[in-house]
């Protein structure tokens, strides 16, 4: 695996987490499963780094690609609903599709 | 034809409208009573006839027969602003105590009731047709100019909230200080608009949850269940595909009439959010 695009990965779920919680403070207390699954992608990812093991590895990758899709049901109600709010979604956003073509390439180098 | 007459101080007030009514074919009566005592009493001859009344503080008002209006319009399927701007083209030709029939939609009810009501008209009847259309009676009227007073006593809230669930505390506090205004004996009103409409979604107020307070859900049917108003603005809930199918039970869907008619009066103070 390309270390790399697996350090550039998780620096953009990092960024992700931090811009992910501003958006959950603002709209209300609610844990999603887009949440799990983003601090899960972000310990296989940094545990990828460390660990020489293919499985981790994969298991990292597909984390990275399940997280971005996780957050769609969200969106779409959010671009249905509140598109006068979406601005405040749009650097999350943007890590998220960042992170999804980070994580293809991952998986063609790995 | 609208005949009004005072029956103060009569013992027996119906057999005053006993003789009224036997020459009346149609129209309604507006009666203005000493009280409790007449109104029983007319009340009873009323039942006796089979007619339909209201009684408003003193006023009894008596429908006789079917109202014959001067003018229809029908403004079914019309959207806001359409339904208000097509009566007031309407009205603007009729002469001042001549009658008008409306026809709408249940989305253009509480525009066309306080938006006309606002402008100085009188609401005679609303009837529900039964088939999703209700029928206006509307008496032209002319909006007086009221002294101001020197001090107006602000006893009504309009909250108007325009960022919906995108802005949970936000969310929260439209129906918190709806719940402490009630408290402090003032009437709040609910507008949401713009976003605000997204919390007209059914179960949208559900998701809302901060380990603080109650599930925003809960509070909003709290507050509806204490008897408070929650509009939606028409057009905003149409730009988010909100309608009578997906609404939150016990919100209402209007317009910008209601929403100028509550700006407009001097004792209600809006609050923005």
């Amino acid at each position: 695996m390309n270390d790399i695009i697996t350090l550039v990965s998780l620096s953009v779920i990092f960024g992700a987490m931090l811009s992910g919680f501003a958006t959950f403070r603002l709209t209300g207390m609610r844990l999603m499963p887009h949440f799990a699954s983003l601090i899960i992608a972000f310990i296989l990812t940094l545990a990828s780094l460390f660990v020489d093991n293919n499985i981790v590895g994969y298991l990292a990758i597909a984390s990275q690609i399940i997280t971005p899709l996780t957050i769609c049901n969200t969106i779409c109600n959010i671009l249905k609903t509140q598109f006068q709010n979406t601005g405040i979604y749009s650097a999350h956003l943007a890590l998220m599709g960042m992170l999804i073509i980070l994580a293809l390439g991952n998986l063609v180098v790995f | 034809m609208i005949r009004k007459f005072k029956v103060k101080g009569l013992r027996s007030p119906s057999l005053l409208i006993d003789m009224i009514l036997s020459d009346t074919k149609d129209g309604i009566l507006v009666v203005e009573t000493d009280g409790e005592e007449q109104i029983k009493d007319i009340e009873n001859l009323l039942k006796k006839y089979n007619l339909k009344y209201e009684v408003d503080g003193n006023i009894v008002k008596i429908y006789v027969g079917e109202i014959q209006a001067d003018r229809t319009i029908n403004v079914v399927g019309a959207t806001c602003p359409g339904p208000i701007m097509m009566v007031s083209d309407i009205l603007s030709k009729m002469k001042n105590g001549e009658i008008l029939e409306i026809i709408c939609g249940k989305n253009a009810l509480t525009d066309l009731t306080e938006g006309l009501k606002g402008m100085g008209n009188e609401i005679i009847k609303v009837e529900d047709k039964g088939d999703g259309t209700y029928r206006i009676l509307l008496k032209k009227g002319e909006k007086k100019e009221e002294k101001a007073a020197a001090i107006t006593k602000i006893d009504e809230f309009f909250i108007i909230n325009t960022t919906g669930t995108g802005n949970a505390e936000k969310a929260y506090a439209t129906f918190m200080m709806a719940d402490v205004a009630l408290k402090m004996n003032l009437k709040p009103t609910i507008f949401l608009m713009m976003d605000g409409a997204s919390l007209a979604l059914k179960g949208e107020c559900d998701k809302v949850k901060h380990p603080a307070f109650p599930k925003l859900g809960d509070l909003v049917r709290e507050i509806l269940k204490r008897g408070v108003k929650v509009y939606v603005c028409e057009l905003s809930a149409q730009f988010r595909g909100i309608n009578e199918n997906n609404l939150e039970e016990g919100f209402e869907i209007a317009g910008a009439p209601t929403f100028l008619n509550y700006l407009s009066k001097p004792n209600v103070r809006p609050v923005w959010l």
